[in-house]
Formats: structure tokens, C-alpha cells, sequence
């Protein structure tokens, strides 16, 4: 027995799908294929990537009534293209390299300016985006996370599970007629609302910690405290996922930046180009020799979208990403606002 | 084209037929998109499993004229579409090892007696292994699980991710020297000495 041995003794034990299991997968292939048979230009891929399926502990939701009774909400301060509430100075001119502290606590400052709209605790927090390949992508996700969401990608819905309590799992047995289940009937927490995410930025970072989403700054002597840039990596992903996935309170946004200028490791540059060409500031970091970007308004400091770079050696054609397009709350999974 | 035919094709000859006939290449999904879907499963969980195989057969068809036709095995190519956009999935694949670091290990696995043995010694250190393999650099943790799970060669591997077959065993070597690392820290010391005395 040798150290790969053990390795290979941790393989999950994931069984091999059969063609029902992949029929899915085969259809979207089958559609490609299809287009370019039909005359169609010869099929040309270009990465879309798949958002994380977010498996989160909500607990109690403190719901405003009043906001909630709207049926359709464009959310205020998630919207790249919509002007600021509270309107802060010009943005900088592009190209500059900017101080990234300072224009961490300044976009908390805007940021927790912006008014406090919440959703209903029936209603779907809606995201839209595009990637690079401007192919659009749509996620419904509980505000709560009590009800089956949905996904679609490039066309194609999929349920999502509800969160996992017996009665809830119950519900989730049978999806919506003419839809596919991802990954099964097995129980998922996920919420499109955080309304017991901390505000203050040492209480914000145990959290996501602890739901899983952050690791902690790496201790001394430990291999993350050996990779230049590790935390400010997984910082940056995780406000990236956060702000492209879900509805963040103007303080919950304003405690991320906070916790940014707390971060070494970032850079910030003014007129960087986001995944479908709109113009905004990019936060910018490098792992592992791979940069990445989250590119937010130059104005309001909403979150604009995210472009990532294959490490040094990897064959892959230029950058990836994705741009919000739109956040908005709805009454129903699958209704667009 | 009867089944017959189709089955006697090698991955290349399909690849090169589907360049003129695109509908050749469901072949070649129909072959390996479960093998890709278990690794994919494996890190980044089953749910995001399938997203992932349509995302790498979507984009191995989109490349297919760029093959080199005289590896008649398609398999580490796509491997290493997949592992590219696993890349992508980073979060998803470090909630994978925390779920498996909480989990059990199976201890009805077949297999013999070294296995076995093999398998309780890594349920006692499954916890440490486990956030060791998490916290490799992405580079080196790809070509571990692609030789230690996927069971690919060296060689295939090399393919699979682009590398020469020096900078595998180099990536393989220094993952390892992290895990016994992790381990010893951890207190599994004298499992480590047994491991290196097997050596």
C-alpha cells in the first residue's frame, strides 16, 4: 500500500449513469449536432460555465410586508444599467489603476446608502445572465428556499429541489410536468435571499464559512498559507457568486466591500470591459498565475459580472464570464419580470 | 452505418467520419459521456454532473476538426475538456470534499485483503486526506484524481491535460509529498513511516 493507494480509496462511490440518467445531456449534443446538419454554420462552442448549485441553511426569514406585496421588483443597486438611489460622485476616468481599499469602503459607503426592498416570502429572487458566447442563462430561486426553483440555460428549464425538511422533500416528489429534475429528488437548500447574513464584516466572514461558501484565512504554516493570493481568491469567488446568485441587503453589500479592503491581494482598475462588452471598474486578482475579475458599475458599484482566465499551460481560448443582466423579484419560478 | 460498424470505429475514425457527418459523433458520446459524468460526479457532485458533460461533449464537438487523429482513444481528450471546466466549478468541487470528509466510508467494498486493509486505513485518516486533496493547487489535485480515481496512464494524463509527461510525474510527485505532509501534521506519523517502508 503506497499514499495513491489511499487516495484511490477516497474515490466517491458514484455509480455509472445509464443513457435515461444522460438523456439530457445527450439532447443538448443532439442539438448541436441538428443545427449544424441543417445547414446551420458548423458549430462553434465557447464556454458557458454553469453556476454553483447553492446548498444553504436559511433560517428565520424577517420579511417587510410592505415591500413584499409588489408582484414584479427590479431590485435596486443589483441592476447594472439602473442609476444609483443615492447618487455618489462621477466615476473615475478609465484605464486608471485605482486604490483598492478605498475604493472598497467607498462602494460600501454607496452601496448601504441604497434603499431596502425585500421580497415576499412566496415571491422568487430572478437572475439573468450572459456569458461571453451570449447565450443567456435564468435562475428562480426561492426568496425563502421552501419552493422548487428553476434553471435555464441556453433554453432549457430545469426544477431545482427545495430545501430539505420532510414535508418540504415531500412536495418536491413529483417536478412540474415537461421538466427534468437535476440531480434527482434528493433534498437541496438553497435561497435567493440571506436575511440572516451579517452585517458586520468579522460576523459576515464566519459566516459564509460557516454555510459554506468561504474558507477561513489559512492558518500558519498550512499549504493555503503557502499559495500566494489563496484567500483573496476564494474571498473574490464567493462575493462573485454571491452577488451574480443572490439578493444581498444594501448593508450585507457594503459589509463584502468591507471585507475586501480588509483583503490583500486585490486590484482594481477603471474601464475593464465586462463578459458582453459594458464598461465598469474590475476588482482584479491572480491565482496560481489565473486571473480573475468581478467588474462592477463605475457609478453605483453594482455588481456588473465576473471574467476568469485559464491558469499559464492550459489550453483554453481567451476568457470566460458572465454579466448580470438583470435581478428582479417574481411571484412564480419561471415568470419573467 | 449498423451497429456493427459503428462499434468496430475507433473514437478517431468516428471523430474524423463526424467532420463530414456530424451525427457520427453521438458515438462518441454514447461511449464515454458516462465515464465522464462519474468523474464529474465525483468532483463537483451529481447535480452539477450533468450540466458539465453536455458543457464538454458541446465543446468536443465544437472542436472535433481540431483532433489529432492518431490517438485512436478519445477518452483523455475529453478528459481534459472536462477537467477544464471542472476548473471553472471550484467552489462546487470544494463543497464535494467537505460533504465527503463528513461521510463514511463504505466498508462493504469488495476487493482484497490489501484493499481492505487499505480502505480502513483511510477511513481513519479520510478527514485529514480529504482536506489535504482540497487544498492542493488546482494543477497538481487535477492530474492526482485523474491517476488515482480515473485510473488514467501517466501518459494518458499527460494528454488529457496538455502537459508533458515529465511535468505529470513531477505534479504527481509534489501532491503526494503535500498529502504525507498534511498527514504527518496531523498526527498520522507512523502510518506514513508504514507507507513509506512499503515504498
Amino acid at each position: 500500500m503506497n499514499d495513491l493507494d489511499l487516495v484511490t480509496d477516497l474515490t466517491p462511490q458514484c455509480p455509472l449513469p445509464g443513457p435515461a440518467d444522460l438523456a439530457g445531456p445527450r439532447s443538448r449534443l443532439t442539438a448541436a449536432i441538428d443545427a449544424e446538419r441543417s445547414g446551420a454554420r458548423p458549430w462553434r462552442w465557447r464556454s458557458w460555465r454553469a453556476r454553483p448549485v447553492r446548498r444553504l441553511a436559511v433560517t428565520t426569514a424577517v420579511i417587510a410586508a410592505a415591500a413584499a406585496a409588489a408582484a414584479l421588483i427590479v431590485v435596486p443597486g443589483h441592476s447594472p444599467s439602473a442609476p444609483p438611489t443615492v447618487r455618489p460622485a462621477a466615476g473615475p476616468p478609465a484605464g486608471v489603476r485605482l486604490a483598492a481599499a478605498q475604493f472598497f469602503r467607498t462602494a460600501a459607503t454607496v452601496s448601504g446608502r441604497q434603499p431596502v426592498t425585500v421580497p415576499g416570502p412566496d415571491q422568487f429572487v430572478y437572475t439573468e445572465t450572459e456569458g461571453a458566447n451570449r447565450i443567456a442563462s435564468r435562475q428562480w430561486l426561492s426568496a425563502e428556499g421552501n419552493k422548487a426553483g428553476l434553471v435555464e440555460n441556453a433554453g432549457q428549464r430545469r426544477f431545482r429541489s427545495p430545501p430539505c425538511t420532510v414535508a418540504q422533500a415531500q412536495v418536491a416528489r413529483k417536478p412540474p410536468p415537461g421538466l427534468t429534475v437535476a440531480g434527482g429528488y434528493h433534498c437541496a437548500e438553497q435561497a435567493g435571499y440571506l436575511p440572516s447574513m451579517p452585517t458586520d464584516p468579522h460576523k459576515l466572514l464566519a459566516y459564509l464559512v460557516k454555510i459554506g461558501i468561504a474558507d477561513a484565512p489559512a492558518r500558519p504554516g498550512s499549504p493555503q498559507a503557502a499559495s500566494p493570493g489563496w484567500f483573496a481568491n476564494d474571498l473574490g469567488k464567493c462575493v462573485d457568486y454571491l452577488m451574480q446568485t443572490t439578493y444581498l441587503l444594501p448593508l450585507q453589500r457594503a459589509a463584502l466591500f468591507k471585507l475586501m479592503a480588509q483583503t490583500p491581494g486585490f486590484t482594481v482598475v477603471s474601464g475593464a470591459p465586462d463578459a458582453i462588452g459594458r464598461v465598469g471598474v474590475a476588482v482584479r486578482w491572480t491565482f496560481e498565475g489565473a486571473p480573475a475579475e468581478i467588474i462592477l458599475n463605475a457609478v453605483s458599484y453594482a455588481y456588473m459580472g465576473d471574467r476568469t482566465w485559464p491558469e499559464p499551460g492550459i489550453k483554453a481560448s481567451g476568457y470566460d464570464g458572465a454579466a448580470l443582466v438583470k435581478m428582479a423579484f417574481v411571484n412564480k419560478a419561471g415568470q419573467l419580470p | 452505418m449498423t451497429v456493427a460498424e459503428r462499434d468496430a470505429l475507433g473514437d478517431a475514425e468516428v471523430i474524423e467520419r463526424s467532420w463530414q457527418e456530424p451525427e457520427r459523433f453521438a458515438v462518441l458520446f454514447d461511449r464515454h459521456a458516462p465515464l465522464i459524468h462519474r468523474y464529474a460526479a465525483r468532483r463537483i457532485g451529481a447535480e452539477a454532473a450533468d450540466d458539465l458533460v453536455a458543457e464538454t461533449f458541446l465543446a468536443a464537438f465544437g472542436k472535433r476538426r481540431r483532433y489529432d487523429t492518431s490517438y485512436p482513444d478519445a477518452r483523455p481528450w475529453l478528459y481534459g475538456i472536462a477537467t477544464n471546466l471542472i476548473g471553472q466549478h471550484r467552489r462546487d468541487e470544494l463543497r464535494q470534499y467537505r460533504i465527503q470528509r463528513s461521510a463514511l466510508p463504505d466498508l462493504d467494498l469488495p476487493g482484497h485483503a490489501e484493499r481492505v486493509a487499505a480502505s480502513v486505513t483511510a477511513r481513519g485518516m479520510r478527514h485529514q486526506l480529504t482536506a489535504a486533496l482540497a487544498s492542493l493547487p488546482d494543477r497538481e489535485r487535477d492530474v492526482l484524481i485523474l491517476v488515482a480515481w480515473e485510473q488514467l496512464s501517466y501518459d494518458e494524463t499527460a494528454r488529457a491535460l496538455g502537459i508533458p509527461l515529465g511535468t505529470v510525474r513531477s505534479r504527481l510527485n509534489r501532491a503526494r509529498t503535500r498529502l504525507r505532509e498534511a498527514l504527518t501534521a496531523a498526527g498520522h506519523s507512523e502510518t506514513i513511516k508504514e507507507i513509506l517502508r512499503d515504498e
